[in-house]
């Protein structure tokens, strides 16, 4: 576990309230607020939460979350395991130690508002924007949060990030460790546990009409299972519209619009397709870049290295730079679409070896019509298939179409949120960065003191962090835990709650960092000793990450 | 030649600042591996920003320390890597024998070493990939031409079958070593260092004080 940030290098003018319950009640008042004085807090947080959720850290113990949100906190409670309350700065503070050193500690979920600032884009749209005349009547149960573009007016707020949910992440108490049989209740519990969390998140994406995208959100952010993540991080991304009856519609659209796209470049999209282009265009220079990165993405991982794979991902990567001219193709951007390839590959398997579960499916995958997939459905191996030793040749081109347009268009979500980062000169990078330096500051004097003493820049480990934002660091399925998060962060995830993760991360190391000269440290941040990770280690930094989030809003400008 | 399996700190007495530029794909990371650490990856990832790493080695008898910055040869981070240059006392501009844009690109990299790095850089033009002559693009003549009239040293290499490497930061190094012992005796009696510490250019994009203290304590 990292190091904990100090009571003194907190700046008491800087505070801004971790809230619980409060389910959006006079929010604006809150945002207005969000950057508070001492003595202002208490007057805030009763606007707020009126007096009766607001409790000291001296009665943490009955402040029990009676209004928090049950979501993905009902089954974690394991009852003798503190509380952590609603409080002011102080008690804030003073809360963070059992939260952070109790691994034990279950936690009641959290809410946060952050405040929202969106660039409008060349290429945004909302599935849930293009509703068409008949599905236009009022959807109340709808919460609009992303502000994609015209959104912004009407909902001037997002509204939540939600405190992780350390019990299923979490080691069982020290004190029991001898104890074979408490051991295998723990066991126990976890699969519980798994397939409570599966039943919940079954239960949101099989609701009849409407997906209730904020309930997707609130589970999601403590990791969401495997089958069921493909389906989720379409919706999240607002590729997939909530709306049931336009899902299917929708992606056909948008899969169409993608190969005719793809069509209409004539490109062939071949290894060595250099004959497509004139001499010296930029065009040519484009497809270059696409082709050598393409050979360079995740090149350890068997599916990366498929002929049919890196066709795709040159389709994409093209189609992407040729849509978004103002920033390109940007070296780091083949990194970014291979979660979402991976893991909608993997869901197409799962499809065919789950035929009952149609309802979880996302939509208009498979085809009866589809020869080569009649071919794997009879296929004996079909059950042992999966993503890390299918044959990619082995699905029809129908399939990879869609696979593709899906990862495109999930890809552009994703990018629409940092957009700043990949532009001339990259300023959303750089400002990132000066960002974690700001914020490590406050977390981590002693760090900061130690790296300008060698002279280390931020900028000199901190830039790659951003610009393929820790994919080079963490391996893909940690990284694709890691976008459960930030999806249910969305649209703050890739951008501000990402800075948090990056502090996280670089204070992690911060012990052996001390002990260390100038050369040591880059080369050591070139290469972090993160092999060994597991999920538990993310979800830890995602906590950590969390807190911070929560205690220094104000050191990150993207909030103000 | 001395390996640096076992680099100890400050167990070198002249730090040299080397930067890595050239096109994108030309191979640069993997001259830097096979220079540093004899490896070469044919499926290494594409350099986002600046990385770095260092061999020490022995030039005339004294311990020389390349540290050598290895840029990201997008044009996109231009920005970023160009910051780099500065302090920097040695460049090697890379291109691919096999690839005529990269050839063409190395007009394009002086030009951004004039204008980012210091005046006196030695630079060195290095065709890399020398192994897939059946597809050479660029003749050796020519660019051995262009490295004479804008008085770069030049030699071709092979990241992956090493070939070369070793000779090309040799030589670069040594080239460095000689122009700065020279400049240090044209400059004598206007320094206000020891003859020992002159030499021992630095570093990193700002740490001047800090790493010329540390040096003058090994030398
Ligand atoms: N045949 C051959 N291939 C090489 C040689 N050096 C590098 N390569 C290959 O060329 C590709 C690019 O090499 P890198 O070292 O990543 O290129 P780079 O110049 O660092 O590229 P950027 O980081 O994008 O600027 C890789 O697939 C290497 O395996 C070489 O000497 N011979
Ligand atoms: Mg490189």
């Amino acid at each position: 576990m990292g190091k904990k940030p100090e009571m003194s290098q907190v700046y008491p003018n800087e505070f801004v309230f971790s809230e619980k319950g409060g389910k959006g009640k006079n929010i604006s008042t809150f945002l207005k607020n969000l950057s508070l004085t001492h003595k202002d807090y208490k007057e805030v947080n009763s606007n707020i939460y009126g007096s009766l959720s607001y409790k000291s850290s001296l009665d943490r113990s009955d402040s029990q979350s009676s209004q928090s949100n049950g979501g993905s906190g009902s089954h974690n409670s394991r009852p003798k395991s503190p509380k952590r309350s609603i409080s002011g700065p102080n008690s804030f503070l003073s809360g963070i130690a059992p939260i952070t050193s109790h691994k034990d500690g279950s936690v009641s979920p959290k809410k946060r508002i952050a405040s929202l600032k969106y660039t409008d884009l060349d290429d945004d749209w909302d599935a849930d924007l293009n509703t068409n005349k008949l599905n236009e009547e009022k959807d109340q149960s709808k919460e609009k949060f992303k502000g994609h573009g015209n959104t912004m007016k009407n909902s001037s707020i997002i509204v939540d990030s939600f405190f992780p949910d350390l019990s299923l992440s979490l080691d069982s108490p020290k004190q029991s460790i001898e104890d074979e049989d408490f051991k295998a209740t723990i066991e126990q519990n976890k699969i519980n546990q798994l397939n409570v969390k599966f039943d919940k998140f079954k239960a949101i994406l099989t609701n009849d009409s409407t997906i209730n995208i904020q309930e997707l959100r609130k589970l999601s952010w403590n990791g969401i299972p495997t089958n069921l993540r493909p389906v989720s991080w379409q919706i999240l991304l607002g590729y997939l519209p909530t709306n049931k009856s336009r899902q299917l519609s929708t992606l056909k659209t948008k899969r169409q619009e993608f190969i005719d796209g793809i069509n209409a470049t004539s490109i062939d999209f071949d290894e060595d397709g250099t004959s497509n282009f004139k001499d010296n265009s930029k065009e040519k220079q484009l497809y270059h870049q696409i082709k050598i990165d393409v050979k360079r993405t995740n090149p350890t991982i068997k599916l990366f290295a498929s002929p049919q794979v890196q066709k795709s991902l040159r389709k994409i990567l093209y189609f992407w730079a040729i849509r978004h001219p103002t920033s390109g193709y940007v070296q780091g951007i083949n990194d970014l679409v291979t979660p979402f390839y991976k893991i909608f590959l993997g869901h197409y398997l799962w499809q065919l070896q789950n035929k009952d579960q149609t309802q979880l499916f996302i939509p208009g995958l498979m085809d009866d019509g589809d020869s080569m997939e009649q071919e794997l459905l009879n296929a004996n191996d079909l059950i042992n298939l999966n993503i890390d030793n299918i044959d990619p040749s082995r699905l029809s081109e129908r399939v990879h179409q869609i696979i593709e347009a899906d990862s495109y268009w999930c890809l552009s979500k994703l990018l629409d949120t940092i957009t700043d980062n990949y532009i001339h000169e990259q300023p959303g990078i750089l400002k990132q960065v000066q960002d974690l330096k700001n914020l490590i500051s406050k977390i981590d004097i002693d760090l900061i003191n130690h790296f300008n003493s060698e002279s280390i820049e931020f900028i000199q480990f901190s830039f790659r962090w951003m610009n393929c934002l820790l994919m080079r660091e963490l391996s893909i399925d940690l990284i694709i835990r890691m976008w459960d998060t930030y999806l249910s962060e969305n649209p703050l995830g890739f951008s501000s709650f990402h800075i948090y993760v990056c502090a996280a991360f670089l204070v992690r190391f911060s012990p052996q960092l001390k002990t260390m000269e100038f050369q040591d440290i880059l080369i050591f941040l070139q290469n972090p000793p993160t092999e060994f990770w597991t999920e538990k280690d993310i979800e830890l930094m995602l906590s950590e990450a969390f807190i911070w989030s929560s205690l220094y809003k104000n050191a990150s400008a993207h909030l103000r | 030649m001395v390996d640096n399996t076992d680099d100890y700190s400050y167990d070198y007495e002249y730090l040299y600042k080397i930067v890595l530029i050239g096109d994108s794909g030309v191979g640069k990371s993997n001259l830097l591996s096979r220079f540093t650490r004899d490896e070469f990856n044919l499926e290494s990832r594409s350099t986002i920003g600046v990385e770095f790493a260092t061999r020490t080695l022995e030039i005339d008898g004294k311990r020389v320390k390349a540290q050598i910055w290895d840029t990201a040869g997008q044009e996109r981070y231009r920005a970023i890597t160009s910051a780099y240059y500065r302090g920097a006392v040695g460049a090697l501009i890379v291109y691919d024998i096999s690839k005529t844009e990269s050839y063409e690109s190395v007009s394009r990299w002086l030009k951004e070493l004039k204008e980012h790095a210091d005046a006196n850089i030695v630079i060195e033009l290095v065709g890399n990939k020398s192994d897939l002559d059946h597809l050479r693009a660029v003749p050796t003549d020519e660019a051995k031409n262009f490295a004479n009239e804008n008085s770069l040293l030049f030699t071709e290499a092979s990241a992956l079958n090493a070939n070369n490497v070793d000779l090309s930061f040799h030589q670069l190094l040594k080239n460095i070593y000689e122009m700065i012992s020279k400049h240090q005796l044209d400059n004598d009696e206007s320094s206000n260092q020891g003859p020992s510490s002159g030499p021992t250019i630095s570093l990193t994009p700002a740490p001047q004080e800090k790493k010329g203290k540390n040096n003058s304590n090994c030398c």
